[in-house]
């Protein structure tokens, strides 16, 4: 009560006392007394104003120390006696016999003894209140509360060893507690029903006591949870011996997660909390990471079948207990890997056997006559590869979804083996290019607009694994030129959207030269049709497609040529530009090279300061040829249809066709044509399904000095008939393409190295070996990933053309001239 | 359960003040305490004796309990007014009040 009253006026009156003064010794006595019935639950008999009041006389008097001392007394009394008196005897008989209802037995008398002293303190507490705010402040002691829990710990439980308060022999309970509550834990993971509510009751006065030699921990943690740890460790380590030996990996790691989650309601319904992590951590070394290794192995059905077997939830559980421990995470990691690997180098086993067993290197050197069914074959298994590659991924996706809670090391994990697995395959780039090629053509019409897009994202995916990301470019604009010039793609959906995922994976860069073809396929439909628009055209008398193509964003067709593509219909037209070129294929017949030349000046009209360059590679035509009498409607490639056209020439020349016979020699002096696409497309119209022509003598190899006549007796149940060409489809290479296709991509490489050699030098001005090597592989890495040795190549190279030099002081450092 | 208690003065004076104002003294808050399972007579009767306090004082101590009831509350933006006593009861109200904590 605040007293700041300085009103005037009368005296202060002396406080003066209304009762009479007694002996504090008789007033404590009668303290003593209160505390013994509240024992005895007779507070209702008992004024609190009175025993307050003589605590309060007591410290008013001084005698503040004979209270409280001796209110510590009458407290050890009190709690020794009950000892002998309640427990003594229940310890003794769990001590003697253990069993689950003696231990219940003792501990429930030792928790019921707390319980009754924590009340009886708390009423002890709020009669001494005035105690606790004037004397034990000023003497800085323990509060009455606080003395009252000393009080029990170290009679009841833990004598200090020179106490002689312990008195009468007696060593204290803690042993005793601590033992039966072990016994109890033990009992109830044998199966036994324990009463869960004494063990926390015991528990939590466990944790309210203080130690007395650290104040900070509970007893709890110096006396019960160090044995309980090490019990459980004992215990969980036998167990977990018995168990490799006689479960399968999915049963173990099924009771782990069980353990795991029993001894965690264990802690939760009687333990500390403070436990918790530190009896997991006990479970987890002794269930988890001692066997980390083994449990993966066990030979009947250890990780590997499970995998194999796809068990969802037992990958789960598996990957649950080994998750949060980092070693057997790693440990899980490396084994799937592992199989990841197996499995899948056993698909590119798969791809690479029927090869190697064809004996295809001693054939070598006629590798580009393998018939065009082998080559089909190999095309079909290499699409196999990619959609197998793809299923397993798929499955492990599945995997890292349902059974590895989608953490974020098993992705890394997954995708680290694929990527593993895939670049191991050193056609990789071109057999998923072949694969998309493949889909684009022919596999859309029978999937649902989802799979389609299902299909192309795993396409997307496995490009993103690809180390040689310049390889799969280098196939993917082959193919796609092939695609788009002879229109065999089935969805122009389906193409624009597959190039934007691949600029979503590497940006704009990587797809200017495929948006750029689409963009010339564009053009040139539209200039279609403006041409048929004109009476020129009108005149020409056959239907003529010119796809005009810009020759940088095109992959070079055939050699040094600009490509332009020319496909007519009803009567097939290859146009040529013919500039007195020595080289530039021939067309043989007048209306053709009208057709070719109309076109041009066409084009020219519009387009002043361009070049054109006529491209009959691509080509096809369709021509109707009359064989003695009947009719076919022929779909040859635009070779096929000049070589053809000789023969047609000399007919109407000469009116004696059957006559008319050719050398091969003969035909490439008049066409131009090179000799090895010349063979080809000799071959598939002389040998073929379908013989067009006769051919003496009748074998497969064409050599100069063979001769060709136009086979009057040709004769076939179709009218319309397609001539396969082998060059046209999207096949396999074949060793000797493949070598042309890595040294087309060896030099892209050399380019884009020294250009971005150039580029780092010209920021940087001055640059050390090591430093420059690291940083172009860095900048390169996401197209491929260059060798040191190309980049020490092409620095030298550049060193050459001095547009670097080597500084004077240090030999190992660059600069760049400007 | 009442909601007032009594308390009566060594001199036999009694004032029958609310408890929530009376609980404002810790003391007489844990006399009429029984969180703790046990009640002393004092909360049974819902009656307080102070023999040692005299009916002047203890008037004091129930104005000073209600004024603290009124001012003290929580939030009050009131402008709390001087608390009125004679200066002669100042020494017994400061003991009343160490007895009574508040």
């Amino acid at each position: 009560m605040p007293l700041a009253n300085k009103r005037p006026g009368g005296r202060i009156l002396p406080a003066r006392r209304l009762t009479p003064q007694v002996e504090p010794q008789q007033q404590f006595e009668k303290l003593a007394q209160a505390i013994n019935e509240i024992y005895k639950h007779n507070v209702s008999q008992l004024s609190f104003e009175e025993y307050y009041r003589t605590a309060y006389n007591l410290v008013l008097s001084k005698s503040g120390s004979l209270l409280y001392n001796g209110v510590r007394t009458v407290l050890e009394t009190h709690m020794r006696e009950s000892v002998e008196r309640g427990i003594l005897h229940l310890a003794q008989a769990a001590d003697a016999d253990p069993t689950t209802e003696n231990n219940e037995a003792f501990l429930f008398s030792v928790r019921l003894l707390w319980s009754e002293h924590v009340t009886a303190m708390l009423m002890i507490k709020d009669i001494l209140m005035y105690v606790d705010n004037v004397y034990v402040k000023t003497a800085h002691l323990p509060s009455i509360y606080e003395m009252g829990m000393c009080v029990f710990r170290d009679t009841v439980l833990l004598p200090p060893p020179l106490s002689s308060s312990a008195g009468n022999g007696s060593s204290g309970l803690s042993a005793r507690v601590v033992k039966a509550v072990l016994r109890q834990i033990s009992g109830e993971r044998n199966g036994e029903e324990v009463n869960r509510s004494t063990l926390q009751g015991i528990s939590n006065m466990l944790v309210e006591l203080r130690d007395a030699a650290s104040p900070t921990r509970a007893v709890f943690e110096v006396i019960l949870e160090p044995q309980l740890l090490s019990e459980s460790r004992t215990y969980y380590h036998d167990l977990a011996e018995q168990r490799i030996k006689s479960l399968d990996a999915p049963e173990y790691a099924r009771k782990a997660q069980a353990d795991l989650d029993a001894e965690a309601d264990r802690v939760q319904a009687y333990l500390a909390s403070t436990t918790d992590r530190l009896l997991r951590g006990v479970l987890q070394d002794e269930l988890v990471t001692a066997y980390a290794p083994d449990i993966l192995v066990i030979p009947n059905d250890g990780l590997t079948q499970m995998l194999d077997r796809r068990d969802i939830p037992a990958l789960g559980v598996l990957y649950n207990i080994y998750a949060p421990l980092s070693q057997p995470l790693g440990v899980l990691r490396t084994g799937v890997m592992n199989h990841i690997r197996l499995q899948g180098g056993q698909i590119t086993a798969a791809l690479l056997a029927p090869g190697s067993s064809g004996g295809e290197v001693k054939k070598a050197e006629a590798a580009s006559e393998v018939s065009s069914l082998g080559v089909a074959a190999k095309t079909v298994m290499a699409l196999r590869w990619v959609q197998d590659i793809l299923a397993l991924y798929d499955v492990y996706d599945e995997f890292f979804h349902k059974s590895f809670n989608e953490g974020a090391s098993m992705r890394s994990a997954i995708n680290d083996a694929f990527i593993e697995v895939i670049n191991a395959n050193n056609r990789a780039p071109e057999l998923l290019s072949l694969f998309m090629d493949d889909n684009l053509k022919n596999g859309l019409k029978r999937r649902a607009e989802q799979d389609v897009d299902h299909l192309l994202e795993r396409s997307v995916l496995m490009f993103r694994f690809l180390k040689n990301k310049d390889a799969f470019e280098h196939y993917y604009k082959v193919h796609l030129a092939r695609r788009l010039l002879s229109a065999r793609s089935e969805s122009d959906d389906a193409e624009q959207s597959l190039v934007s995922k691949l600029k979503v994976e590497c940006g704009s860069q990587f797809t200017l030269k495929l948006e750029g073809m689409f963009k010339d396929m564009q053009l040139s439909a539209d200039m279609a049709r403006d041409l048929r628009a004109t009476s020129e055209y009108a005149a020409l008398g056959l239907d003529l497609n010119v796809s005009v193509l810009t020759p940088t964003f095109w992959p070079t067709l055939a050699p040094a040529q600009q490509p332009v593509s020319i496909t007519s219909e009803s009567s097939k037209n290859n146009g040529d530009c013919d500039d007195g070129d020595p080289t530039a294929i021939v067309l043989p017949h007048g209306t053709l090279r009208e057709s070719a030349d109309a076109f041009s000046a066409y084009y020219l009209k519009f387009h002043s300061g361009r070049r054109l360059t006529w491209q009959y590679a691509m080509g096809n035509a369709d021509l109707k040829v009359n064989f003695g009498g009947r009719t076919y409607e022929l779909n040859v490639s635009t070779y096929q249809m000049i070589i053809l056209l000789l023969f047609t020439d000399t007919e109407s020349a000469e009116a004696e066709a059957e006559a008319k016979i050719l050398t091969a020699a003969e035909i490439q002096q008049k066409t131009h044509i090179p000799e090895e696409p010349l063979s080809r497309q000799l071959q598939s119209l002389a040998c073929g399904k379908y013989r067009v022509l006769n051919k003496t003598p009748r074998s497969r190899e064409v050599s100069p000095t063979d001769t060709f006549s136009f086979n009057m007796e040709f004769k076939s149940p179709q009218y319309r008939i397609r001539i396969p060409v082998v060059s046209a489809k999207n096949n396999v290479e074949t060793e000797k393409e493949k070598a042309a296709s890595q040294a087309i991509i060896g030099q892209e490489r050399m380019y884009l190295i020294e250009a971005t050699i150039v580029r780092i030098m010209k920021t940087r001005k001055q640059m050390a070996h090591e430093a420059l090597v690291n940083e172009t592989i860095t900048q390169l890495s996401s197209r491929f990933l260059p060798a040191s040795k190309m980049i020490k190549d092409c620095v030298g190279k550049l060193l050459d053309r001095e547009y670097l030099q080597r500084s004077p002081e240090d030999p190992r450092v660059y600069n760049y001239l400007a | 359960m009442s909601t007032t208690v009594k308390l009566i003065s060594g001199d036999g004076f009694t004032f029958v003040i609310e408890k929530n104002v009376a609980e404002h003294s810790p003391t007489i808050k844990n006399m009429l305490d029984v969180s703790h399972g046990g009640a002393f007579t004092e909360a049974l009767t819902n009656e307080i004796k102070f023999p040692e306090i005299k009916g002047k004082v203890l008037e004091k101590v129930c104005q000073y309990l209600y004024y603290k009831h009124r001012y003290a509350a929580e939030g009050s933006t009131d402008r709390v007014p001087e608390f009125q006593f004679d200066l002669e009861l100042s020494l017994e109200l400061l003991m009343a009040a160490d007895y009574l904590d508040c």
